[in-house]
């Protein structure tokens, strides 16, 4: 038996992943059909509850802004010209017709306050010696998948390859962490791809491109006016 | 029974004893006459009522949905029910010259059916729109009639406007000249919105378009949905549904392959296609009815017969055989039958004339899912199906005599046919020479020789 446990794993990864603050810039790679498009954004989170998107190309979603504050979503069309506040499902639907949903973009939520982590063994993936772990949605939490299995490289301690399920065992999502970067003493996601196995011929790849973790972001940039601006 | 050839000069006999059979009796032959006047009656206005609820539906339907060819690509038609707008038909002058150029076309339009989340201020509800290509509607759904614009005016091709189902704009406090908002994503999932101006709202009498729906510019909805030069679907209207899988047929050989479309006839389409199952129903329906005025003409026609055993017993007894009453009471109920059955077509045909609607306007309003019931529907009575209805009471009044005459009733003729011969050897052949009645004892050996 390996020497260390789930949750000593499963803190790890939390260590990696979840940053107190982020500015990020992005691009966003939709394969729908063969057909891939590209979408580029910049973002800001602190905290579990605070998180900011806009995208800045291709021109048709250029001003495309997204505010998420606490339990509320809300998001700002250029077209339209005032935010409109999304239902709380709508954090699942697809962002921007992606293989990701909202959720999966803006979250910066520890799995371990969500979820119970059971040590199943150890695989190679490729290159990479994992420890195949098993989450399971802790009773009254909230979360978009029941159960997820994550392989956690040994090295890195990043989830390279994780499978998302429903309540009813049908799996959701299959996500690869295929780059990753070592900023401020974190080795953080960089490059992801995932694909959404209740859709057809469809990938996506989120890919940061320029990342700052733990800097001071103006308060006024988690809010509505801000948004509208 | 023992059939002998009858004579022309008995058939007119017969045929003027059945004559003054019908008229001896007239209390009797007009009773069972009534009844296969109302029942012939019913059946025509019945068949005008159902064809003419089925026709309703299914026009409503063609017009409002999947016209009588709906042409989408095959890829739509197989995820349609996600609404998969990335699939939609791309609008090209080849498709729109083959279907123009096809003479039994009358009208085709464009369409993109969408959902919406629609707002005013804080108000905002989930709706259905769907964009229309403003002046080909005008000969397809016309909303710009009087029919169903109930306030306010159609939309122009440019406009950023829309009209609005009544429900609808009741339930988010909308008049015209107000300015809404819709929420959606675009054919590729990105989030879109728009202002609109309400320009018009609409009635169309079904409860799910009137709360739910509302109608914009193809143009605008293109924009709005990332699809210009696309449009989700092409619906056609036809000169007569009747021809609608012959033409989807001849056009899915044509262009099908080379355009990368579907041609589907309104017989495919899923509420059409139920509906047209539901019409094999209503004939199972229209049959009952049917084997329930037989039922009535059969029993009036019955009581007639059972109230002459004795006359019918009598005339065996008096040596008339089995397949000449059958032909006399046949004859009867034919000369009965025509009666009823003419005077029942043309009271039918004429109630349908009187009454030509039959008015649900209480239903009106209701929720019936996608299937478009019109309120008011009116009689679709053919000539064809009058001459059939009347055919139908004229031929189930003649022939009912024939299990009257061969089964149990004949036995009770029989019966009382051998009580007279009894009776009748026992008394009146004891007073008379075989000699002086020939043709009783004809009668008599004739009886024998049958049984």
């Amino acid at each position: 038996m390996p020497a260390i446990t789930a949750n000593e794993i499963l803190d790890k990864v939390d260590n990696n992943t979840v940053a107190s603050s982020m500015k990020f810039e992005a691009q966003l790679k939709i394969s729908i059909s063969g057909s891939v498009r590209n979408k580029e954004f910049e973002g800001y989170t602190r905290g579990e509850d605070k998180a900011y998107m806009e995208f800045t190309s291709p021109s048709r979603d250029m001003g495309t802004r997204f505010l998420k504050l606490e339990d509320e979503f809300w998001m700002y069309l250029p077209s339209v010209g005032k935010a409109t506040k999304i239902a709380g499902h709508a954090m699942r639907s697809s962002l921007m017709g992606s293989d990701f949903s909202y959720e999966d973009a803006v979250s910066n939520e520890e799995l371990k306050d969500s979820y119970d982590a059971v040590l199943q063994g150890e695989q190679k993936i490729g290159d990479d010696n994992c420890y195949v772990l098993k989450l399971s949605l802790k009773e009254g939490a909230e979360g978009s998948y029941f159960t997820q299995k994550l392989w956690v490289s040994k090295e890195s301690f990043i989830p390279i390859k994780a499978e998302y399920y429903s309540k009813s065992g049908k799996l959701m999502k299959d996500v690869q962490i295929l780059e990753f970067k070592r900023v401020s003493g974190k080795n953080y996601p960089t490059r992801i791809k995932m694909e959404n196995k209740l859709r057809k011929n469809t990938w996506s790849e989120f890919v940061i491109t320029d990342i700052q973790i733990g800097v001071s972001i103006p308060s006024n940039v988690f809010t509505k006016g801000y948004l509208e601006r | 029974m023992n059939f002998v050839v009858i004579t022309s000069q008995e058939e007119i006999m017969l045929f003027k004893m059945a004559f003054r059979n019908v008229l001896r009796n007239k209390r009797r032959s007009i009773l069972t006459a009534v009844g296969i006047i109302i029942a012939v009656m019913l059946i025509i206005y019945a068949q005008g009522f159902i064809t003419g609820m089925v026709d309703s539906m299914i026009e409503n339907t063609a017009l409002i949905k999947s016209g009588h060819v709906r042409i989408v690509t095959p890829e739509y038609l197989r995820r349609q029910k996600l609404s998969p707008l990335e699939e939609a038909v791309y609008i090209n002058p080849e498709l729109e010259e083959m279907v123009d150029g096809t003479p039994e076309v009358q009208a085709f339009t464009y369409r993109i059916p969408f959902g919406v989340l629609l707002s005013k201020d804080e108000n905002s509800k989930p709706a259905f729109g769907t964009a229309i290509d403003v002046e080909r509607e005008k000969r397809f759904l016309d909303l710009s009639g009087e029919k169903y614009l109930v306030e306010g005016s159609y939309l122009q091709a440019s406009d950023e406007a829309i009209l609005i189902g009544q429900g609808l704009a009741e339930e988010l406090g909308f008049s015209i000249g107000d300015s809404l908002v819709i929420i959606t994503s675009t054919a590729y999932g990105s989030p879109s919105g728009m202002n609109l101006a309400v320009k018009g709202i609409v009635k169309l009498g079904h409860a799910n378009l009137d709360d739910n729906a509302f109608y914009i510019p193809l143009a605008a909805a293109q924009q709005l949905l990332d699809l210009e030069g696309r449009a989700a679907e092409v619906l056609v209207l036809l000169d007569s549904r009747d021809n609608a899988e012959k033409i989807a047929s001849q056009w899915q050989e044509e262009a099908g392959d080379a355009m990368g479309l579907k041609f589907i006839p309104w017989q495919q389409d899923d509420i059409l296609g139920f509906l047209y199952v539901v019409f094999n129903v209503y004939w199972v329906i229209y049959a009952i009815i049917l084997l329930i005025a037989s039922a009535t003409i059969i029993n009036t026609m019955l009581m007639a017969v059972f109230e002459r055993i004795k006359e019918i017993g009598i005339l065996k007894a008096m040596g008339m055989r089995g397949n000449r009453i059958l032909w006399l009471l046949t004859a009867e109920a034919s000369m009965i039958g025509l009666f009823g059955a003419i005077i029942g077509a043309v009271l039918g045909v004429v109630l349908t004339i009187i009454a030509p609607e039959v008015n649900f306007s209480s239903l009106s309003g209701q929720d019936m899912g996608s299937i478009y019931f019109n309120p008011i529907i009116k009689l679709n009575l053919s000539v064809d199906a009058a001459i059939a209805c009347f055919l139908f009471g004229w031929f189930i009044a003649t022939f009912r005599t024939l299990p009257g005459t061969t089964g149990n009733q004949s036995s009770s003729c029989r019966s009382f046919a051998q009580d007279i011969e009894r009776s009748y050897d026992e008394t009146l052949i004891n007073h008379y020479s075989r000699s002086s009645v020939p043709r009783h004892l004809d009668a008599c050996d004739n009886r024998k020789r049958d049984s």
